[in-house]
């Protein structure tokens, strides 16, 4: 087997698995979506459903070899705004608590309780670099196979 | 098929896949929700903003004498005093109800005797069954597990927001971690 197609499969796991974490925990992802001040009711609660079903379904799809890409383009964009908020939030615990940045620590929702900030910033940038890699060809999008 | 034909045809096709798996998260979201004993209702905020100005009841020298009535509007209830008009309620015809703002798995491991749960993301199938207790109420007694909780706060939300008087909710103070401390009964 490929290592590409390993690690496809490896993301898709991964995925599945954090979107299930936060499916069966779904009170503790909307209590750490509340943490980042998304207005409720309406978006919090549709964005604590939406988010770990969206995982699992793209997880899904990336494990299965079905809509590989397009589902690996989604958790793409995905990873870069929970990074993105996690930095944001970061750096407004960092003024608030005049804590250094990487001595934060909050429930970033993740699916890990109360995590490093900085570690866990560094572990999503990692999983992006191994998604591009996955998601690279020379051929897409001219591809139509 | 030009090179630049078969690019866009590449993008749109990806965007439709992509629009394809976002309606199909949407079901299985929707499916998963309604079947799940958690079920999330969309339009209840299960994060009022909560004015938490109580964290301490004020000291009080007639407490022994204050009836459950009288501790309506204070905001919070000592637990001494909650054990004591426990206690004299049998001759009293003032009522109390006992509700536990703490997620439905602590309410199984150890509650208050004679509490009713209102978990507030079961409050759905909670709420029912509380409100008319609380409506009855004279006094309604909030407690969750102790320290700076707001369940409680947002538990007295939702029910003066379902037409219990602000009034007669009062809030427990040092909730179960303190009655524990006090090595006060519970009961499963």
């Amino acid at each position: 087997m490929k290592p590409r197609v390993i690690l496809r499969i490896a993301l898709g796991v991964y995925f599945i698995v954090m979107g299930m974490i936060k499916l069966l925990g779904v009170e503790q992802f909307m209590s750490a979506l509340d943490g980042y001040g998304i207005p409720s009711p309406f978006p919090l609660n549709l964005i604590a459903i939406l988010i770990p079903t969206l995982e699992l379904v793209c997880g899904l799809a990336l494990a299965l070899h079905r809509f590989w890409r397009s589902a690996l383009l989604i958790l793409i964009l995905l990873m870069v705004c929970f990074s993105t908020v996690i930095f944001w939030r970061m750096n407004a615990i960092h003024a608030l608590e005049d804590l250094p940045r990487c001595a934060v620590s909050f429930d970033c929702g993740c699916g890990n309780g109360v995590v490093n900030a900085c570690r866990k910033i560094a572990i999503n940038v990692l999983t992006l670099v191994l998604m591009v890699c996955v998601f690279r060809t020379k051929t897409w999008p001219n591809s139509l196979k | 098929m030009t090179q630049v034909e078969n690019h866009s045809l590449g993008v749109i096709r990806t965007l439709q896949e992509m629009m394809v798996l976002l309606l199909l998260s949407v079901g299985i979201g929707a499916i998963w929700n309604c079947c799940s004993s958690g079920r999330i209702d969309l339009n209840f905020d299960y994060f009022p903003a909560v004015n938490i100005t109580h964290d301490e009841a004020a000291p009080l020298t007639d407490e022994d004498t204050l009836s459950i009535a009288d501790w309506r509007g204070r905001g919070v209830i000592p637990q001494d005093a909650l054990v004591r008009l426990l206690a004299d309620r049998g001759s009293s015809r003032q009522t109390i109800a006992l509700i536990d703002a703490r997620k439905e798995e602590f309410f199984e491991r150890g509650h208050l005797a004679g509490a009713k749960k209102l978990d507030r993301y079961r409050f759905a199938q909670d709420l029912p069954i509380v409100l008319p207790i609380c409506l009855r109420a004279d006094l309604v007694v909030v407690y969750c597990q102790g320290g700076a909780c707001d369940d409680s706060h947002i538990a007295g939300k939702i029910l003066s927001q379902a037409g219990v008087s602000a009034d007669a909710i009062v809030i427990l103070e040092g909730g179960l971690e303190r009655w524990l401390e006090n090595k006060r009964e519970v009961v499963q």
